[in-house]
């Protein structure tokens, strides 16, 4: 057990933090909004990285052009999403009990639906990694980088659109308080609709650099990762989107490290642990609670 | 004096449940109207029915003339209608000037100079404009959640319950701000359990009694009838 080795697991565990703070942040925005967990998030990663996959392994094109275009899609498809399936429950007013069971019904059919198109077998981008550079004393790939650096301008987007953008302010007042929003004049339903998507944005962009991280994929890569996000958005206060970035940090630095002595494939069992604490013991997250952010 | 709100034969309740039954309002420009009644009359049903977050049966509302009969909240904004629910009225997380942002988002742009004279009115605020609201007191809260509906510079402005909860000199304060609101040309209705404090310083009264209306007339001439004292103000 030595000092390198931990660093070292800090290093991967900065590029799975990055990962994760994109999905994170996408569910948590959407659940500050609307007031449920929506249990088919990670069908948006899986459908973000098989976009990907045929933009660019059928068209050719560049990875990171296909990783944008693929969030693009991604976040059209959660938009669709929320018109089509949550609209119609909303609109009744159904308790959120049916929108969880909506979500998890959704969360198959569209795992079974990738699955009947691309098949049940690995698949893998054409992504050269790069060399590989020195920063800090880690040893991260070009590709690494460019994942921890997109994870990084993401958050720095978010965070300027919540704090100074007209849009990102009723987006956070809504996630106080909806009616006292439509009270003020606040068209919610719009607001809703753009939150679904950046959520579905930030799901596919997550889902794509996921895949590139893992190097190879199936039809299960979102739904396998889905508790990992929660447990990142719960340790951050769920509907909490600077929770969940903190979250994020770390869940996926706690993974890494761990699988620096264990196991790897017990690093998700670590996420899970951390995720049961939580509920148990903090459920509101480990920031102090001064209303959401 | 021009009737800025004009409420008619209205009913309405939660559901398929009728609360209020044929109510009547009128509510002028440059006045408070005070609506009282006992707890669980449907004043605040009345409120949220006026401003289309619950089931309206029958029965019109118009503001300046207009028809806005279940025009949904956030566009009666836009029409000139503002409300301060009784509780949950102001965004905990946002700071102050961010609770007013919100108040003046049917504006293209952020109103500066709206804003200013927000602050000018409640002077405490810009003191705090950055400080979250959730960590304001009753008092204060109840001050932003007043600025926060002033921001779309309404006609008319609903506020259910202002003083509920604050200390006698917050009452006061409170109502200092509803009669120089009113001054300033706009309707105000004000729901009040208070009801002794309210009748004595509003310009009408509505007397609500289990979801119908019982009485109306100057809040002065309500406030000297003894049976109306008698059963409903505690004397
Ligand atoms: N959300 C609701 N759903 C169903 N009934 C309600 C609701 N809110 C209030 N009521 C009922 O409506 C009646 C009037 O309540 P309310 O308007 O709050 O009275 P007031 O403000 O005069 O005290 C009460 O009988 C109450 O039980
Ligand atoms: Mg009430």
């Amino acid at each position: 057990m030595s000092l390198s080795m931990v660093w070292l697991g800090v290093g991967f565990g900065l590029i799975t933090a990055s990962v994760l703070a994109l999905s994170s942040v996408g569910l948590t925005l959407q659940f500050g909004v609307t007031n449920f967990v929506n249990f088919a998030y990670g069908e948006f990663l899986t459908i973000g990285a098989y976009l990907a996959f045929v933009l660019n392994m059928g068209l050719h094109l560049n990875i990171w052009v296909s990783m944008f275009a693929a969030g693009i899609l991604t976040a059209v498809v959660a938009w669709l999403f929320n018109i089509i399936v949550i609209e119609p429950f909303t609109r009744r007013k159904a308790p959120m009990i049916i929108l969880l069971v909506v979500t998890i019904g959704m969360d198959l059919f569209l795992m079974n639906g990738v699955q009947a198109l691309f098949g049940p077998e690995f698949k893998q981008y054409n992504d050269p990694s790069g060399s590989i550079l020195h920063v800090g004393g880690l040893l991260f790939t070009v590709q690494q980088l460019w994942i921890i650096g997109i994870a990084a301008a993401a958050m720095v987007a978010v965070h300027t659109l919540l704090k100074y953008s007209k849009l990102g302010k009723a987006m956070r007042a809504m996630s106080d308080s909806s009616e006292l929003a439509l009270i003020s004049g606040i068209p919610t339903r719009r607001i809703t609709q753009y939150v679904w998507l950046l959520s579905g944005f930030l799901g596919g962009l997550s889902g794509v650099v996921l895949a590139i991280n893992v190097n190879n994929f199936t039809p299960a890569l979102g739904s396998e990762f889905l508790f990992v996000i929660f447990a990142a958005v719960i340790m951050g206060g769920i509907g909490r989107p600077y929770g969940a970035m903190l979250g994020a940090l770390i869940i996926g630095v706690a993974m890494e490290v761990s699988a620096m002595f264990f196991d790897s494939s017990y690093k998700t069992v670590v996420a899970f642990a951390i995720l049961v604490l939580m509920l148990l013991f903090r459920p509101q997250g480990i920031l102090p609670s001064r209303g959401r952010v | 004096m021009e009737r800025a709100l004009v409420v008619e034969n209205f009913t309405a309740g939660y559901g398929k449940n009728a609360i209020i039954r044929n109510v009547h309002l009128t509510a002028r420009e440059g006045t408070s109207t005070v609506i009282i009644g006992p707890n669980g009359a449907g004043k605040s049903t009345l409120l949220k029915a006026i401003f289309g977050l619950i089931t309206v049966f029958s029965g019109t509302v118009t503001i300046d003339g207009q028809d806005v009969t279940r025009v949904t909240a956030d566009r009666l904004v836009a029409r000139g209608l503002a409300y301060v629910p009784q509780n949950g009225n102001v965004f905990p997380s946002l700071s102050i000037r961010e609770n007013l942002e919100i108040g003046g988002y049917r504006q293209q742009h952020y109103p500066k100079d709206r804003m200013d004279q927000v602050f000018a009115i409640f002077p405490d605020l810009l003191k705090a404009a950055r400080r979250s609201a959730g960590t304001l007191s009753g008092g204060q809260r109840q001050m932003l959640a007043m600025g926060r509906a002033l921001m779309s510079d309404p006609s008319v402005l609903l506020l259910d319950e202002p003083t509920a909860g604050l200390s006698p000199s917050y009452t006061k304060i409170v109502w200092h701000h509803i009669l120089a609101i009113a001054q300033t040309g706009k309707a105000v209705v004000v729901v009040e359990q208070n009801a002794n404090t309210a009748l004595s310083l509003a310009d009408r009264a509505y007397l609500l009694v289990a979801g119908e209306n019982r009485e109306e007339g100057p809040a002065g001439e309500l406030l000297e009838r003894e049976d109306i004292g008698e059963m409903f103000l505690g004397r």
